[in-house]
């Protein structure tokens, strides 16, 4: 599971970027007047079990346990959209062609690596505008892929191989 | 107008929302802060539903007139007998008869409501 945390901290930079305000989508809170950027986490899923990495390690200083880590990733679909007033119609889609060259620069490596998860644009930019009981309200979305690791660690009772041998009684 | 009902007049507990902020992209809810007021509190009929925003209200929902102009917004909250009514609606009726009628809706999402 990728932490929603790491989601924030990564649209934060990028918001930063764009210089807009942005919002988790769909809260109870009011929304800026100007444009903003929008974020809404669509989907996360982990890798088939199949693909899971199981290492067993032993713990120092404690010889009854071992350590097990599984180890898979997880993928999640973060949807962006910028939205603002139709009259900003021509600067809407500029931020959002540059939120899109965005995600393709070394800034958002960086700030996705400091969260240890690789983000990738999955999608083309969509006019998802909107009417709004008396004006139009422009939105202009597209949906980012992240990937990041999901670690599962637990302690296991270690197994004493010679003690175990030694208990075994021959049968005649 | 409410000179006509003081007796039905009674102590509530309004509790108002200092505006919330944004921090990093999620809402901070304001602080709220309890006060306690004198108001007619009258529950609205299923016939005065017709005269109301279609499925905004229903029959057990609260008006409630207080003497003067409009102090209240809406989302703050009245407290009558220990159940919460979230106002929607304002009506000001100052130039009428110096009073104002809000409409609460039930709030059912509080302890020890079905």
């Amino acid at each position: 599971m990728i932490s929603p945390e790491k989601i924030k901290q990564v649209t934060k930079t990028l918001a930063t970027a764009l210089n807009v305000p942005f919002v988790r989508a769909e809260d109870d809170g009011d929304r800026p007047r100007c444009m903003f950027l929008s974020y809404k986490t669509l989907n996360q899923e982990n890798e088939q079990i199949l693909g899971q990495i199981d290492t067993y390690s032993p713990i120092v200083g404690n010889d009854t346990k071992v350590r097990h880590k599984k180890e898979r990733k997880s993928s999640l679909t973060v949807s962006y959209t910028l939205i603002g007033p139709a009259e900003e119609y021509y600067s809407i889609w500029e931020s959002a062609n540059a939120a899109i060259r965005w995600f393709e620069s070394e800034q958002c490596d960086d700030a996705c690596a400091a969260q240890d998860v690789s983000a990738g644009v999955k999608g083309p930019v969509q006019d998802r505008t909107a009417f709004l009981e008396t004006k139009y309200e422009t939105r202009l979305g597209f949906d980012v892929g992240f990937i990041g690791n999901e670690v599962v660690e637990e302690d296991l009772d270690a197994v004493d191989i010679t003690k175990t041998l030694q208990s075994i009684e021959e049968v005649s | 107008m409410l000179h006509h009902f003081v007796s039905l007049v009674r102590t509530v507990t309004v509790t108002k929302f200092v505006p919330g902020t944004r921090v990093d992209g999620d809402w901070v809810p304001g602080a709220p802060t309890n006060i306690d007021d004198k108001m007619i509190c009258i529950p609205i009929t299923p016939a005065q539903l017709k005269h109301l925003p279609e499925g905004k209200y229903k029959a057990g929902d609260m008006r409630f007139y207080r003497r003067g102009g409009p102090v209240y917004n809406d989302g703050d909250v009245i407290t009558v007998k220990a159940v919460k009514y979230q106002l929607g609606d304002i009506s000001d009726r100052e130039l009428d008869g110096n009073y104002t009628m809000y409409l609460g809706k039930r709030d059912y999402d509080q302890p020890g409501e079905n």
